[in-house]
């Protein structure tokens, strides 16, 4: 898929652990992980509004997209 | 739903049942045929072309034996029917076996009926060859229709399952 999630890069400038993300923004750490890897089909607004929210930063933070 | 499943199952049953049952009286008759041929038995009956005794009946047996198993893979479907597991690739792929398999068997077995009702030709007074001909063409054609309507909608639901399955995994995989 030619759109790539960043969330590792931005979970590391936080410093902050996937398990809490998961915590903070109410999904399981079985679908962040879904998330990180590229494996996932859709994202929800309202889960990019929660990670935005819970990491204080833009949806382009997180998602990118890459020329393949 | 639980009872419809039920019934399915049952029928599915009764059907594997009715086929085996077939199976068993068309091997009885191969079996005739082969022990008269090595006089290892007496039939006073009509003696017909080796392709009506032996061949059609060989035929038939080794197509029902198709149909047998084909109805085994169909039965396998109902548990993930109750279990909520409708919607998977392997139920697909069998969906679509049996619609396939039900295509083979009618064709091949309208070409049987057809060589076979080709042996019964009896000529009447003031019927041509040719009407006779599109009699057993038809009478052979008859009983297939339902089998190949049948067949078409199971591949239908093949897909419908398989397009089921392709949108269960994209909801799955939305975060």
């Amino acid at each position: 898929m030619s759109i790539v999630v960043n969330l590792n890069t931005v979970l590391a400038d936080r410093n902050l652990k996937s398990k809490e993300l998961a915590e903070m923004i109410g999904i399981t750490e079985a679908n962040l992980s879904i998330l990180k890897s590229g494996k996932a089909k859709a994202i929800r607004f309202s889960t990019l509004e929660a990670i935005c929210k819970a990491l204080d930063c833009q949806p382009a933070d997180i998602l990118a997209y890459k020329k393949e | 739903m639980k009872s419809l499943l039920t019934a399915l199952k049952w029928l599915i049953n009764f059907l594997i049942f009715s086929v085996l049952i077939s199976i068993i009286l068309n091997l009885g008759d191969l079996s005739k045929y082969v022990l008269t041929k090595f006089d290892l038995l007496q039939y006073s009956g009509e003696e017909n072309s080796w392709i009506l005794m032996l061949l059609i009946p060989l035929l038939t047996v080794l197509l029902q034996g198709y149909i047998f198993w084909l109805l085994f893979k169909l039965r396998k479907v109902i548990p993930g029917f109750k279990t909520d597991t409708i919607f998977t690739e392997k139920n697909s792929a069998i969906f679509r076996k049996v619609g396939n398999g039900l295509i083979t068997y009618s064709v091949l077995i309208f070409f049987i009926r057809l060589i076979e009702k080709s042996f019964e030709i009896t000529l009447e007074y003031g019927v041509s060859a040719s009407y006779t001909l599109g009699k057993n063409f038809g009478t052979a054609l008859s009983g297939r229709i339902s089998l190949l309507v049948i067949a078409i909608f199971l591949l239908i639901i093949a897909q419908l399952i398989k397009e089921g399955y392709r949108l269960k995994q994209e909801n799955d995989l939305t975060i």
